[in-house]
C-alpha cells in the first residue's frame, strides 16, 4: 500500500468514526456477559426479587422492601404492612443504598502499624489481636459504645461485656435526652410516649421538627398528613397545626399558623396556655390540677406576653382553640429541647397536654419509642472521665461516631483509652482514630432484629450478599471472641425460639 | 485479508447457507445434521469467545433445545445465559471426542474448578434506552422463533449478529404483524 492510499483510507475511516461517535449513535462498546458459577435460588435474570427488612438509618425502625435484581439491591421502599411507616420511606431511608455501595467502605480488617499507617489483616489475625487485648484489659476497664440496639445484637453486647467485666454504653446523637428528662420532671417516667398525630384535632409543635427528623419522622408525617388533610366522609377533618419556634423551617412551613416565640420561652408559652385552660375551665380538669396551679398562675398570659413576644390575646386564643378541639396534641423537641432549659420546656408542654386531658388520648404511654432505652449523656460523661483517668484499657465502638458528633473534649478524653477498636464500615472520625478497624456488614447485608416501639418487633434480613466479601457481622466477631459456637444468625434464631 | 482468503471464506459461507437451507426445507433440524470440523477458527464470523463454544454442535447436531440453557426466556425480559454449573452438569461426563473439543471442554472444567466464569463477548446488545421483553415475543411466536432475530444459531459454529437490531428493523416486523408501534412500547 502506498502512502497516498494509506492516508486516504485513514481519512475515511477516521472521519467516519469521528462523525458517528460525535452523534452518539455509534455501536455500543463491547460488553461482556459473565455467567454465574452457580445460579442463586429464586433469581430470574430480568425479574426483581423483593425482600422485607428493617431500615437502620435512624432509631424509628421503619419496615423496608428491598428490590433486588440479579443479586444486587437497586431500590428501597417502605413496607406497607409495617405499623411504623405504613409503606412510606424517607429520603434518608431511600439513601441507605448509597451507604451500602459506598466505594470508600472498609473492605478488610485493618490495624494501625508502627508508623501510623493502616495495614490489612486477615480476620484470624485481627481476632487474635483483639482476643489478646481483651485478656490484657480485663479488670482494667472495657467499654463498648454502640448505637441504639433494641434487639438481639444489643443483648449480645450486654452478655459479652458482662462476661469480660466491661460496660455497655448506648449512644445516639439524636437521643432526645431533654425529652426523657422533661417526661421525668412532669410524669416521673423517662419513657418517650407514642404521639397519636392521626387522631389529633389540633396540633401545637413547640420546636418539634417532626417533618424533618423527630423520633419517628415517617410515621408521624404520615399520621399528620391524615389528620391535616381533608378527607371526604370524615366527620371532622383538617386538624389545625400551629408551630412555635424562632425559625421557619420545613415543619414550620407546613403549619397553619407560625408563632415566633422568643427563643427559650416556648415553655412559658405552653404554661400560659395551660393557665388559660385551667383558670377558665376550658376542659374537664384532672383532679390533682392544684399541684401545678401556682406554677401556672406565675405564667399567666398577661405576665409572660412581653417576654415571649406574643400578645396575651393570641395566647388565650391558642389555648381556647387547643381545648375546644377536644383532641389537642402538644409536642416539644427540635430547637426547643436544645436550650439549657430544654427539659423544663418539655415538662411545660407535658403539663399543657395533661391539663387538657390529652395524656392517654393523643399522648400514649405504653407503646413507648425505642429511644426510651437509649443511654444518657451522664453515662458518656462518666466514660469520658474514666478514659481521661486511664481507667479504660479497651474501648470498642459500633454503630456510632462519637469523635464526630460529640464535643472535642469528649473525643479527646475517649482518645486516651488504651486500645481502641472500631466496628465501622467507613473510615469515619472514630475509626480513623482507632487502633483496629473490624469492618461490619451494612444493615442491608446482615441479620438483626429491633423493637422500634414497645409491642412492635422488627426483623432485619440480608437482602444480598456482602458487597465486600471480607467484611464480617460484628455479632459474629463477638460470638467468636466469646468462644461461642455458631453464627449471629443462629444466636438470633435461638432468641426467637 | 488476502484475495485468496476472501474466496475461501465465501466458499465456507455458501456451504453453510446450503446446509441451513436444507435444514429449513425439512422443517426441523434433521437428526443427520452433522456439525462440520472447523480447523481454522479465524475465518469464522462473529467475535472470538473465551471458550470456543459451538452452538452448531450443541443446538444443531445434538439438538439441545435453546431453552435448556436460555431457560428464563419465556418468563423474563432476559433469556439468561447458562451458569457454569449448567455447562459442568454435562461436561462432568462428556469430555469431547477430538483433541480440539477436549481442549475447549477442559477450559469449562477449569472455569468450574477455579471458580472463574468465562467472560463472554456480548453479540446481541440493544442500547440502554430500548426495552426488549423476550418473554412477550416468545409467548406470541413460540419457542422455535429465536431464529427470527438471532438467525439459525443451530448452524453457527461461532455466533454472529444476523439482524441489524435497529429500530427500523423492529418496526418493520411490528408493521407486518400489525402490532403496536407506540413509542413507549419499547422506550420507557
Amino acid at each position: 500500500m502506498d502512502r497516498r492510499r494509506f492516508l486516504k483510507v485513514l481519512g475515511v475511516t477516521g472521519g467516519g468514526a469521528a462523525a458517528v461517535t460525535a452523534c452518539g449513535i455509534g455501536p455500543e462498546p463491547t460488553e461482556q456477559l459473565v455467567p454465574y458459577l452457580v445460579p442463586p435460588e429464586n433469581q430470574v435474570p430480568g425479574i426483581a426479587t423483593y425482600y422485607a427488612t428493617t431500615c437502620r438509618e435512624c432509631a424509628a425502625g421503619c419496615g423496608q422492601h428491598a428490590k433486588v435484581r440479579e443479586g444486587r439491591v437497586i431500590k428501597l421502599e417502605g413496607n406497607p404492612e409495617s405499623p411504623i411507616n405504613q409503606g412510606r420511606l424517607c429520603a434518608r431511608g431511600q439513601a441507605a443504598l448509597q451507604g451500602l455501595y459506598n466505594p470508600d467502605r472498609v473492605t478488610d480488617p485493618m490495624a494501625r502499624g508502627a508508623n501510623g499507617d493502616w495495614q490489612k489483616l486477615s480476620w484470624d489475625d485481627a481476632l487474635a489481636r483483639l482476643q489478646a487485648k481483651v485478656r490484657e484489659a480485663r479488670g482494667k476497664g472495657i467499654a463498648f459504645v454502640t448505637g441504639l440496639e433494641s434487639g438481639s445484637f444489643g443483648e449480645l453486647v450486654d452478655a459479652w461485656t458482662r462476661q469480660v467485666g466491661g460496660r455497655h454504653v448506648t449512644y445516639e446523637p439524636f437521643a432526645f435526652e431533654a425529652l426523657r428528662a422533661g417526661n421525668r420532671i412532669a410524669f416521673g417516667t423517662s419513657a418517650i410516649p407514642w404521639y397519636d398525630f392521626a387522631n389529633a384535632r389540633y396540633i401545637v409543635s413547640f420546636g418539634a421538627d417532626f417533618m424533618e427528623t423527630w423520633l419517628s419522622p415517617v410515621g408521624y408525617q404520615n399520621a399528620f398528613t391524615r389528620a391535616h388533610a381533608f378527607t371526604a366522609g370524615r366527620d371532622a377533618s383538617m386538624a389545625k397545626f400551629v408551630y412555635v419556634g424562632p425559625r421557619l423551617a420545613l415543619t414550620g412551613m407546613s403549619a397553619d399558623e407560625w408563632i415566633a416565640a422568643a427563643p427559650g420561652t416556648e415553655g412559658m408559652l405552653a404554661l400560659a396556655m395551660a393557665q388559660v385552660i385551667v383558670a377558665r375551665r376550658l376542659a374537664p380538669l384532672p383532679v390533682d390540677v392544684a399541684r401545678v396551679r401556682a406554677a401556672l398562675d406565675a405564667n399567666a398570659p398577661e405576665r409572660v406576653a412581653a417576654r415571649v413576644g406574643i400578645e396575651a390575646d393570641v395566647i388565650t386564643r391558642l389555648a381556647r382553640e387547643f381545648a375546644a378541639s377536644r383532641g389537642g396534641l402538644a409536642v416539644a423537641g427540635g430547637i426547643a429541647a436544645q436550650y439549657p432549659n430544654g427539659a423544663e420546656i418539655v415538662a411545660a408542654v407535658n403539663i399543657l397536654n395533661y391539663v387538657a386531658g390529652q395524656v392517654g388520648k393523643t399522648v400514649k404511654f405504653g407503646p413507648n419509642h425505642a429511644l426510651t432505652a437509649g443511654g444518657s449523656f451522664q453515662e458518656l460523661t462518666d466514660l469520658a472521665a474514666d478514659a481521661s483517668a486511664g481507667k479504660v484499657a479497651l474501648l470498642l465502638v459500633h454503630g456510632a461516631n462519637p469523635a464526630h458528633s460529640l464535643p472535642a473534649a469528649f473525643s479527646q478524653a475517649l482518645a486516651r483509652a488504651g486500645y481502641k477498636v472500631a466496628f465501622s464500615s467507613y473510615l469515619d472520625e472514630t475509626a480513623a482514630a482507632s487502633d483496629l478497624v473490624l469492618p461490619d456488614l451494612h444493615p442491608l447485608e446482615q441479620w438483626n432484629d429491633s423493637q422500634p416501639r414497645a409491642g412492635v418487633y422488627a426483623l432485619q434480613q440480608p437482602v444480598m450478599q456482602p458487597v465486600f466479601p471480607n467484611t464480617l457481622h460484628a455479632g459474629d466477631v463477638l460470638l467468636r471472641l466469646g468462644g461461642k459456637p455458631g453464627t449471629f444468625k443462629d444466636y438470633l434464631q435461638g432468641r426467637w425460639q | 485479508m488476502t484475495k485468496r482468503g476472501g474466496r475461501v471464506g465465501l466458499g465456507v459461507a455458501i456451504a453453510l447457507s446450503i446446509a441451513v437451507s436444507a435444514a429449513a426445507q425439512t422443517g426441523q433440524p434433521a437428526a443427520s445434521v452433522k456439525a462440520p470440523v472447523i480447523s481454522d477458527t479465524g475465518r469464522l464470523k462473529g467475535p472470538r469467545q473465551p471458550i470456543f463454544f459451538r452452538h452448531d454442535v450443541h443446538a444443531g447436531q445434538d439438538q439441545v433445545p435453546c431453552l435448556y440453557c436460555h431457560s428464563t426466556v419465556t418468563i423474563s425480559s432476559e433469556p439468561g445465559i447458562p451458569a457454569v454449573q449448567t455447562c459442568f452438569g454435562c461436561h462432568q461426563m462428556i469430555g469431547g471426542s477430538t483433541p480440539s473439543h477436549q481442549a475447549e471442554i477442559k477450559k469449562v472444567r477449569e472455569a468450574w474448578v477455579n471458580k472463574q466464569p468465562p467472560r463472554w463477548v456480548r453479540v446481541h446488545a440493544l442500547p440502554g434506552f430500548v426495552r426488549f421483553p423476550h418473554m412477550r415475543h416468545i409467548k406470541v411466536l413460540g419457542t422455535e422463533s429465536c431464529v427470527n432475530c438471532h438467525g439459525d444459531v443451530r448452524a453457527m459454529p461461532q455466533v454472529y449478529q444476523v439482524a441489524t437490531l435497529k429500530m427500523g428493523w423492529c418496526v418493520n416486523c411490528h408493521l407486518q404483524r400489525n402490532v403496536s408501534r407506540d413509542c413507549t412500547l419499547c422506550h420507557y
